[in-house]
């Protein structure tokens, strides 16, 4: 396909090393085009997202800022993928003498193309060795000195997903090479039952004549080769799909009764001669583990993980007994290296800017345009002394869950899901087409495995404004704006705060403000964001909870890299993967992920309703409950005569719509929980979501089970705390209707204002 | 390892069955509703068909291309292959969702016939 106006080949791209920032604060920003030497950068404050022609169109305010000036960019590379890269500068992996490499392997793509799992080895210039796999699945051992290479390959290809030892040991002085490949598979570590008697072992003897030349500049590397990236740099290639286990390198060769008895026991493992022995389980804490790989060996030839291996998983010796790394860390030295994770694009700095004193609190973007190409990189910038009562907390962990999804290209269940073919744009094929943008906790990596990080060190073009999802509405970011919109449109004074603040600081960044508004599908939520929403309530706090299926998963971030959010999809909920047995706690923070449900802390124990059914063809609208006519709380409808209302919006027509939230005493709704409204119309595309299906049966849409609803709720809480909480994603796409005119404004307005009056509410 | 995946056959033994069902529900008052209404509330008849359509394979699968955010549109066939561009189908432009959904519908039911 080739594209018409030439958006795919000419492109900027960028993102910024901060989130959210405040007065005085620095925040850089990296740009990437193609075909375009120069870009105009302006400083916008971002109003409202939605292009839809019923609402009142996109809107920006141009900042002045020193910020704004002709940039020159030029494309900067990415290196994709994980890999481990040992810093060697005395050389000691790369012997003159004999040597032995060994390691555990769990390989997940044996037969995709050749993959590097140790090797000190320049695939541009075919000098070094390695022990890796070939193109066709084969365990091999290679040696190059720039002229020619000469392997020694197993007799056995390796099967997908089954624990193996792999190892080679070389001695140039005779050219012998043993190659050792032997199965370690037990009950639970495999994809295959060991009653089967497969045959794992492939062991091959052969010689090599040559011997390795190895300069000085190539790395040692875990799961991958070296090769001259396209401006020169060191770049990876050869990228390893699979999990390895404990590993290293000895400075003479062993024979094959070594190997076994490696196998049989890691007491083994040679306790002279030891160049490097990684211990993939150390370093496990009750704050997890991060990227640094431990060598046990004497020269501590310690080494990080590139865009964020995946740890905290099962290893070759795991027995199946304990689910947790905290119970037998020594069964967790499994780390899954995927050649397509990215974490950080790590591209050069274009311009950087510090936030001046008087910078209104809000959202804002770099925009950048060349000709009829244009990007927005978002930020926010939240109060360094809070003078507004209204705060909204920008989803930023919801946006990076959905950063960059490719649902619609690579997931065939996503058109009945959302009831309509998707819609694409040439923006969503280029970034989908480029493979250097990351994934989403939607994808799965190249290997099947799902994507349990995402980061916004890299560009994320679906958290734009003006962006559309697939499903023909905006989503999350672009959505939440027409919260901001209706908030400027009626006047409000309102600041905004992240995730990432109120993961960092907790209910402290709450407590200066009055009223809390959330995003409109605040879905990601971290125990601290839990435990800060939760205080704040209690200590009086109002929260207006303006969206659905919130508070859904348990997320934790590492202290040192905030940018990066990590969830573990556990055998719950609606979920595009589920993590392996025995994974599902995350590596940072050391916490259980899956659903908060599964946490006891149901969403509607905090916001008096949680999921309850998700549809994407089209919306319905809200009819009002017993609850709405009582006089204490018939305030909330002031100006809402009609016993029906929402029968519009810019999500699918309606204001009950996307994702929707339930009433539920059973999971923790309070009981005192005014229900004043619920959704009617949906069709059958909105069926009961699945972690409330324990029996499946027909008729589970919503047009036959009455629990596939929104429902919009009010309580109290301690202190004349109070939430108001709408049930609906679609509720935020209705503000700006009729020019912010209508009943979905109305009752905002009337909660909202209320919120703001100081003292008791009513009950 | 080169195994054949057996669930192939299932599959496809279960798709020739299907098939066969879905065309015999296709009739020119079925098209006519769904030309009436491309998304939501459905009869059973044509919730089947749509069904059955939407679940289909992604090599191939047909979707949507906006020219821009709200039209003019083409038809566009996904590659199912991680990174591959999808293909244009013809050349026509659609004014509106409810025109290229249709023209979708039509062309994914001519493939069941």
């Amino acid at each position: 396909m080739t594209s018409e106006k030439n958006v795919g080949t000419k492109h900027i791209q960028g993102y910024c090393d901060r989130i959210t920032v405040k007065s005085q604060d620095k925040i850089q920003f990296m740009v990437s085009a193609q075909g375009i030497s120069e870009v105009d950068a302006q400083l916008v404050r971002l109003i409202h997202g939605d292009e839809h022609p019923q609402g009142p169109g996109f809107k920006e305010v141009p900042m002045a800022a020193a910020l704004n000036k002709r940039y020159a960019v030029r494309k900067q590379f990415t290196q994709v993928g994980n890999f481990a890269r040992v810093a060697d500068a005395k050389g000691l992996l790369a012997p003159a003498g004999a040597f032995t490499l060994f390691v555990f392997i769990w390989p997940t793509t044996p037969q995709l193309h050749r993959q590097g799992l140790l090797t000190r080895w320049d695939a541009t210039r075919q000098r070094g060795y390695g022990l890796g796999i070939s193109a066709d699945g084969y365990l091999e051992f290679w040696v190059g000195d720039g002229q020619t290479t000469q392997r020694v390959k197993s007799d056995v290809a390796l099967y997908a997903r089954c624990w193996y030892l792999a190892g080679a040991s070389f001695d140039p002085a005779t050219g012998e090479v043993i190659l050792f490949q032997e199965g370690v598979v037990n009950s639970y570590n495999s994809l295959y039952s060991p009653a089967l008697g497969l045959n794992y072992a492939g062991h091959a003897q052969g010689k090599i004549t040559i011997r390795p030349a190895n300069d000085a500049a190539t790395n040692f590397l875990l799961a991958g080769s070296n090769e001259a990236g396209p401006d020169g740099q060191n770049a990876v290639c050869e990228r390893y799909n699979g999990k390895i286990d404990r590993c290293g390198v000895i400075n003479r060769a062993l024979k094959r009764a070594e190997f076994d008895a490696i196998r049989a026991s890691l007491a083994n493992v040679p306790k002279q001669g030891v160049l490097a022995f990684w211990d993939t389980s150390a370093g496990y804490s009750e704050k997890g583990i991060g990227d640094k790989i431990v060598d046990i060996g004497p020269n501590a030839l310690h080494t990080q993980g590139y865009n964020r291996p995946v740890r905290a998983l099962t290893g070759y010796n795991w027995l199946g007994r304990d689910e947790v790394y905290r119970m037998a860390p020594e069964q967790y030295g499994g780390i899954h290296f995927h050649e397509d994770a990215l974490i950080d694009s790590r591209w050069t700095p274009t311009c950087e800017w510090q936030v001046p004193e008087d910078l209104k609190s809000g959202c804002y973007a770099l925009k950048l345009t060349a000709g009829e190409s244009e990007e927005y990189i978002p930020f926010f910038v939240r109060a360094a002394k809070p003078k507004a009562k209204i705060v909204v907390i920008m989803a930023t962990a919801s946006y990076l869950a959905y950063a960059n999804e490719q649902l619609s290209f690579c997931s065939p269940i996503v058109q009945p899901i959302f009831g309509r073919t998707p819609v694409l744009t040439e923006k969503d094929i280029v970034r989908v087409e480029s493979q250097e943008l990351g994934l989403s906790t939607y994808d799965a990596f190249l290997d099947g495995a799902g994507v349990c990080f995402s980061s916004y060190k890299r560009p994320i073009l679906n958290m734009r404004p003006k962006y559309r999802m697939a499903l023909a509405s905006v989503w999350q970011f672009p959505a939440d704006l027409s919260i901001i919109a209706w908030l400027e449109n009626q006047g409000y004074d309102y600041e905004v705060l992240t995730d990432e603040d109120l993961h960092r600081d907790g209910a402290a960044c709450l407590k200066p403000y009055t009223t809390v508004i959330t995003g409109s599908h605040p879905e990601y939520y971290s125990e601290r964001m839990m435990n800060g929403t939760e205080e704040y309530l209690a200590g009086g706090g109002r929260l207006i909870y303006t969206g659905a299926n919130g508070y859904y998963w348990v997320i934790s971030f590492s202290d040192e890299e905030p940018w990066c959010m990590e969830v573990r999809k556990a055998e719950s909920g609606s979920r595009a993967w589920q993590a392996m047995p025995g994974e599902y706690y995350n590596q940072t923070e050391a916490v259980r992920s899956g659903m908060w449900r599964n946490r006891a802390r149901a969403p509607q124990k905090l916001v008096g309703v949680g999921f309850s059914t998700e549809g994407f063809d089209t919306s319905g609208s809200f009819t009002k409950m017993p609850d709405a006519k009582d006089p204490a709380v018939s305030w909330i409808f002031d100006k809402v005569s009609s016993d029906t209302f929402g029968d519009f919006g810019l999500a699918l027509g309606g204001a009950a719509g996307l994702e929707m939230d339930r009433y539920d005493l059973l999971l923790g709704t309070p009981p005192a929980t005014r229900l004043l409204a619920t959704s009617q119309g949906l069709t059958d595309n909105y069926p009961r979501v699945s972690e409330e299906i324990y029996y499946n049966f027909p008729g589970q849409g919503a047009t036959q089970d009455y629990q596939c609803r929104a429902d919009i709720v009010y309580f109290t809480t301690a202190n004349n705390g109070a939430v108001f909480s709408t049930g609906s994603i679609a509720w935020a796409s209705a503000l700006p209707c009729k020019n912010f005119d209508n009943p979905v404004s109305s009752i905002m307005g009337n909660v909202l204002n209320a919120f703001l009056r100081a003292g008791p509410l009513p009950e | 390892m080169a195994y054949q995946n057996k669930d192939l056959h299932c599959y496809e033994r279960f798709d020739r069955v299907i098939r066969g069902q879905i065309k015999r529900l296709i009739t020119p008052e079925l098209v006519e509703e769904h030309r009436r209404a491309t998304v939501g509330a459905h009869s059973d008849a044509l919730s089947r068909v749509v069904n059955y359509i939407r679940r289909a394979p992604l090599p191939g699968k047909f979707a949507v291309y906006a020219i821009k955010p709200f039209g003019p549109y083409r038809i566009i066939a996904l590659s199912g292959v991680r990174g591959k561009r999808p293909e244009f189908v013809g050349e026509e432009e659609y004014a509106t969702l409810d025109e290229i959904y249709h023209a979708i519908f039509l062309k994914r039911i001519e493939n069941i016939k």
